[in-house]
Formats: C-alpha cells, structure tokens, sequence
C-alpha cells in the first residue's frame, strides 16, 4: 500500500510517497512558486532512488502543481499511490480526528478556511483537483489541531465574555498536534512505557514555527501556540506573546490597518524584528558565538529566545507534575545542542539533568542525553510529520473499510 | 509625623491618614469623581478639615506627610521619590506612556499642593520594583526599532506589595549574606492579579507585561490572548479599536467568564455556583503556570508570598501550589501570606523616606 502525503504550503506543495506498512519513502519533493508568478522561476524539487532532479514548470495553482506532481511519479510504475493524506493546518473545533474526504466532510472542511487563511484554502483547493484528476484514490485529512482537542476547558479557554468568544471561535487550538503525537509515541516506545501512560513535555523547535506541548496520560493537556500560530514561543519571525494592550498601540500605530498589523506580528517580528537581519536563529548564535565582541542586539535576540523556552517548559513540566521525558525535535530542538543545554541548565528543581558529552554529540535517533540520575529523561527524537499522515491515513482508512 | 496617604483608583480617590508610628489608623475618607477638577478641589479642602480635626483629637496634630501611591514611574522613578519640580517634570514625561493615570495623579499632586501647603510630600511606585527587571525578561520579540519607538517594555505593576513582601521575608527570617538570594514567588491577589519572581530582593520574572492587561485575567481584565484574537477582532464590523478595548479591559476577566456584572477573585473561590466553577479553574490553572515559569526562572523555589487584599486566598492556593511545585527534585517550598493593607506599606515608605521611619517587621501570618 503506497500513500501520498500532501503538505499544502500557501506557495508551495510537498510531498512524499511513503510505502506502508514498510514505512519506506519512495521518493519526495516540494513543488515550488506555486501561484501568481513571480521573480523566482517556479520548478519541483523531486527525489528518487537517491537522485535529485529539478524540473521547472508552470504552476499557477495547487491543482496544477498537483497535477504536475501526479506525473513526475507516475513515470515510474512502482510510484503509483493508492490513497492520499492531506495534512490539514487547522480543524477548528469541527475536526478532532483525521477524516475520510467524502462530499460530506469535504463541506465542513471548507468551514474551516477562515481559521487559517494563508493554509487551509489551498489545502481545500488541492482536495477538490484530487477528487477530479483522481476519483478513484481515497483521501484522508489529518490536522495539526487535532492531537489537541484533548485540552481541557481551563487551558483552552481564554478569559473572555464567554458568548462572544463561542460565537467568534475564539479558544486555544493548538499546532504541531502531528509531530507532537509522533514524537510523543517515539518516545514511549523508547522508553518502553505505554503511550497512553507517557507524561512528559514535547519541544517542537522549528527554524520558523515552535511549540511546546504539555503531555498527560498520552494526551495533549496544553500547546504553547493558541486561537493561531502566532501565540506562545518566539518564533523566526512571529512574535509569540504579547500584551493585547501593545497589539493595540500597534494597530493604532498602523493607522488601522489589520494587513500591515499581521505583516509586523508574523513576518516583522521574533528572531527576525530582535537580531535585525536573520530570522535564523542558528545565525543569532554562531554571530554570538564565532564573534570575540557579538553585537549586543545578537546576544539579547538569543536570550530572549532561550528565556521564553525556558519559562515554558518550567510551566509545563509544574503542569505535567511526574514527568517521564522532555522530548527535543525539529531542526532546532534536534541539531542545536546549544538550546538543549541552555533550557535545562540549572533545571534539577524539575528533576532534569543533562549529560554534555551526550548532548554534544546524541549519536543516532532516538537518543536519551539526560545524565544517569536525572530523575526525567531528556531525549532527542526526530520528528517525521509525513510519516505520522501515512500512518493516519492508512490506519484511517483502514478503520472504515477502504471507503473511497 | 502624621501620614496621609493617597490612593487613587480609576473613579475614587482613598485617603487614609495614619499616626506617625503606623500603629493607628485615625481615619479613612473616600473621594468619588475625583477626576472633576473643581469638584476635587472643594473635597481636598473638606479633607483637610478633617485631617486637622482628627489629627487634633487623636493628639498627634500637624504637620502631616502626604504620600502618594504612583501607579507608574517608568523608569526613571527607581525609588519612592519626595515631590519636587523635577519629579514632576519627570512624571509628566510619562504621560503618553500611562495616560489614563498619570494625568489624573498630577492634577491630584497640584491641587493637594495647594490645599496642604508646606506638607511634604512623598511618590511610592509600582512599577520601581521592577525597573531593573533583566532584559531577557522585559523584552518583546518585536522588531527592536518598534520597541524604542513606542517606548515598550514589561513591568509589574504591583511592586509595593511585592517589595515589601519580599523585604519583610528577609527581615523576620534574618536572612543575610547569601541567604538573601532566598527563591520567592510573591503572587498579588488584587482584582488584577500579577505572579513575580523574586531572588532575594531582586526580581528576575512578572507575569504583566508592557501594561497590567497581560498576564493573569483579572476582575474584568482578560489577561494573556493570543495577539491574532486582538486581529480578529479588529476585522469583524462594527468593531473598533475602543470597542475591543472596552470588551478587553471592562467586560473581560472573571466578569466575562461568569457573566456577572461585578465579581471579586474571593467570590468566585469560595462560590457553589455552576458560573464560577470555569473561572476558578481558569484562575488557578494560570497561576500555576505563572508559578511554573517563575520556579524555572529562578531555578527553584523556596517560599510562595501571598499578598493584596485578597492575600487570604493564599490558604487554598498555598499547599497546593506547594504540593504541584515540589515534584521531581524540587525541596520542601514553604509559603506565607503578607496581611498589611497597601495604605500602610505606602505610609512606611513614604515616612523611610522622610528620614522618620524604619521597615516594619509585622504583617505576616503562617
């Protein structure tokens, strides 16, 4: 059985064909420039068999680079998918599962654009051309929220009139709920506890999103991120937190306009807005580190990246209680040992203790760095989002008998 | 000498006036509209009437030592300061940074100026406590040119409360020398709540940020948000920047979540009722994990302080919170509530300030 898992990016398409139950990537890519053209050439990035070609072509859809996509595989007859897993930004409160696309779910999904309109859209763009070119491949719709809908009342509720905000939608959703899931299972495998018995934290550490999520009985209690991404960690260039009173100022300092409000939140803000010329927070660090005199906009960038990490994860690990692991993953959390080291130094009050030769140098993933008599583990794990749709998607539809 | 202090809120103006040794409180008045200038004027002179008289009766007489509580000093206002012409050209400075409290506390410092003429008169802070908050702490991960632009920075907003807590710890457990690197989360139960972090006298975490809306919700306030729901907002018709103000500031908070028109943290504690139950829950969620990142911004912790005028509610808070926050290698954490109402703290430093006082040593229970 042969999945085809669908990132859906707002210029761009991923994807990978993913042998199941093997687990064996067939090949991959990213088709990018998807849309308006622009000054960068639009191409798709493919590998197989361990080749990397690039192929230009014109995509001014989702649909098209689908398309285009459908038949860079299909010159290879083994490439042929049986099913395709969507991966999905936002569910809302509608989805708390992954779902089979029929007409039906297709309906609802599409009353979710709004809660993320730079992904969902497209994402829905893309279902619809699957279901056209392609009827006869079932689907499958796995959300990045879902993993979270576990979170209690307490920490998804904002403190706002309480009509007014179920009217809006307005609650924390949480992110990242895919690699979070995986990793989390990852690591109960490792350490040999049940997942459904596993309590830890998970430090997704992306070099442009990030997240932290509070893990209880193998259950989402808590995602730093909120209503959107924006909220939580400080991010390549999203701010994080931030007083709502200093949104405010800012919208007033924007004239009133909402568009240049979200550019400065999202695109102006984090690692980018503090350091001033990279949104790279590995950047931020080698300029501190490489530099006999680093300028001191560099240094307090990194700082208040790792302070806010830091007072996050003491949050959750308080919140968690009896921890069995923090879990590091992503391209930050996994090749940066610098943040590792920085967020648990000096964290024995939460049972955490790091071994630094262990850290420097993890070895092979799944890696436990912790030192012998750290009470909680702490372990690298490397995330595979795209795995964890497969795994979704076959077992999804497996779950309801192959439904097309 | 006699102390008056002089607490002004958002609508009322509190006046307590209190005997040099702090040990009586003579009287207490209260002000309302004080922000009507004419009308403040004519209450000033009645108060100072009352002042004399009571004053007179209770023995102490004039002259009296006005003191001012300042709900924001910046930071240029390290300390409790005596009113001169530079503080006050340095209070006006501030205005577009607290513009709905400043203008009115100047407007009060003139008019008491001229109805107590020749007392002193002293400014304690809530926000000097927090002046030297590290930068890592009292920076937004914003674009930096941004930040000085519109003057941005995190303070906390109850340091009164939260320095003399902190001070009264050191000085009945006679701590000295590296003792006074004690771990301390001192919480603020106000109708704004506000959790910091404090090692020995200095602290390193607050949960307000750059005003006192962030943070934990408070009585109407809705505390930390997602900053896209203030977008959201911003984006539906017919909404405003005043009017998400108004639903952020006066309908938000434990008012919002319970649908009561008016309710206090107290109330919603000790409350049966189904509407309070999701508020409770909510209030003690976030302040545990307030106290969760300020157990890691410190490295631990030893002791939790209550105060505020709700500082009682440190009896259901207290083991609790001590019991969440003493897992996994964490020592035995002891907590404490500070009684002393905020007039009383205001009077002592405004009288160390004078040169005619010293730091009390009352003000705890166990």
């Amino acid at each position: 059985m042969i999945v085809l898992v669908l990132n859906c990016g707002s210029s761009s398409l991923k994807y990978r064909l993913i042998q199941m139950p093997a687990e064996r990537e067939l090949a991959g890519g990213e088709a990018r420039g998807v849309g308006p053209p622009t000054a960068s050439v639009p191409c798709i990035v493919h590998r197989s068999n361990g080749k990397r070609t690039m192929r230009e072509v014109k995509m001014p859809d989702h649909a098209e680079a689908f398309q285009q996509v459908m038949k860079l595989l299909l010159e290879n007859e083994d490439h042929r998918p049986d099913m395709l897993g969507h991966r999905i930004v936002h569910g809302g409160s509608l989805f708390t599962d992954p779902v089979v696309v029929d007409g039906k779910a297709l309906k609802k999904l599409e009353k979710t654009a709004g809660l993320a309109p730079l992904h969902n859209p497209p994402a829905i763009e893309l279902i619809r051309a699957c279901r056209k070119f392609y009827p006869e491949l079932p689907q499958v719709a796995v959300f990045d929220t879902a993993f979270h809908a576990t979170i209690p009342a307490c920490a998804y509720t904002y403190a706002l009139p309480l009509k007014q905000a179920a009217r809006l939608g307005i609650r924390k959703y949480g992110f990242h709920g895919t690699s979070h899931q995986y990793v989390t299972g990852e690591t109960s495998r490792f350490l040999g506890i049940a997942p459904e018995r596993f309590n830890g934290v998970s430090c997704h550490l992306g070099s442009g999103g990030a997240s932290l999520c509070a893990v209880v009985n193998g259950k989402s209690m808590d995602n730093t991120m909120g209503y959107s991404p924006l909220q939580g960690l400080v991010m390549s260039t999203r701010c994080g937190d931030l007083d709502p009173a200093v949104v405010l100022k800012l919208l007033h300092h924007t004239h009133g306009s909402t568009i240049e409000l979200e550019k400065i939140l999202n695109k102006r803000s984090g690692v980018l807005g503090l350091s001033g010329d990279s949104a790279e927070i590995r950047d931020v660090f080698a300029s501190v580190l490489n530099s006999s005199d680093p300028q001191r906009r560099k240094s307090l960038t990194a700082e208040v990246y790792l302070w806010r990490l830091r007072k996050y994860l003491g949050a959750y690990l308080t919140l968690v209680g009896k921890a069995d692991a923090v879990i590091f993953t992503d391209s930050i959390g996994e090749n940066v040992p610098l943040v590792r080291w920085a967020v648990c130094a000096d964290m024995e009050s939460f049972g955490l203790k790091m071994d630094l030769e262990k850290n420097e140098k993890p070895g092979s993933l799944p890696a436990d760095i912790a030192a012998e008599s750290s009470m909680v583990r702490i372990l690298v794990v490397s995330t595979n989002e795209e795995l964890a749709i497969a795994q979704q998607t076959a077992a999804t539809l497996s779950a309801n008998g192959g439904r097309k | 000498m006699n102390v008056l202090v002089f607490i002004p809120r958002l609508y009322t103006l509190k006046a307590y006036l209190f005997s040099a040794d702090l040990k009586r409180e003579i009287f207490r008045s209260s002000i309302n509209s004080y922000r009507d200038c004419s009308r403040l004027c004519s209450s000033l002179m009645e108060l100072k009437k009352k002042v004399l008289h009571y004053a007179d009766h209770a023995g102490s007489g004039p002259p009296v030592l006005l003191a001012f509580r300042a709900p924001f000093g910046g930071s240029l206002f390290r300390s409790p300061q005596l009113v001169d012409s530079q503080s006050i050209k340095n209070l006006k400075s501030l205005v577009t940074s607290s513009p709905l409290h400043l203008p009115a506390l100047l407007n009060l410092l003139r008019l008491t100026g001229e109805v107590f003429k020749d007392s002193p008169a002293a400014l304690v802070f809530e926000t000097s406590f927090f002046v030297d908050l590290p930068e890592r702490e009292h920076m937004d991960a914003l674009d930096i040119e941004l930040i000085g632009s519109l003057g941005l920075r995190h303070f906390g907003y109850h340091g009164i409360f939260h320095q003399a807590a902190c001070d009264q710890l050191i000085q009945q457990r006679g701590l000295a020398g590296a003792a006074v690197r004690a771990k301390t989360i001192s919480i603020c139960l106000e109708p704004r709540p506000e959790v910091a972090a404090v090692i020995g006298r200095r602290p390193v975490a607050v949960t307000s940020g750059s005003t006192p809306l962030e943070g934990l919700p408070g009585a109407s306030t809705c505390g930390e948000l997602d900053p896209s729901i203030v977008l959201a907002l911003a984006r539906k018709p017919g909404w405003g920047p005043d009017q998400i103000n108004r639903t952020l500031t006066q309908e938000s908070g434990l008012k919002g979540l319970t649908g009561a028109q008016e309710i206090s943290l107290p109330e919603v504690f000790t409350s049966s009722k189904n509407n309070c139950r999701l508020a409770r829950e909510i209030i003690r969620y976030r302040i545990l994990l307030a106290c969760g990142s300020s157990k890691a911004a410190m490295g631990g912790v030893e002791t939790i302080l209550f105060s505020g005028r709700y500082a009682r509610l440190g009896k259901r808070l207290g083991p609790w919170l001590a019991g969440k926050l003493g897992t996994n290698g964490n020592g035995q954490i002891g907590w404490r509530l500070f009684t002393r109402p905020i007039e009383q703290v205001i009077a002592e430093n405004a009288l160390i300030l004078a040169g005619s006082g010293k730091p009390s040593k009352r003000g705890y229970s166990a």
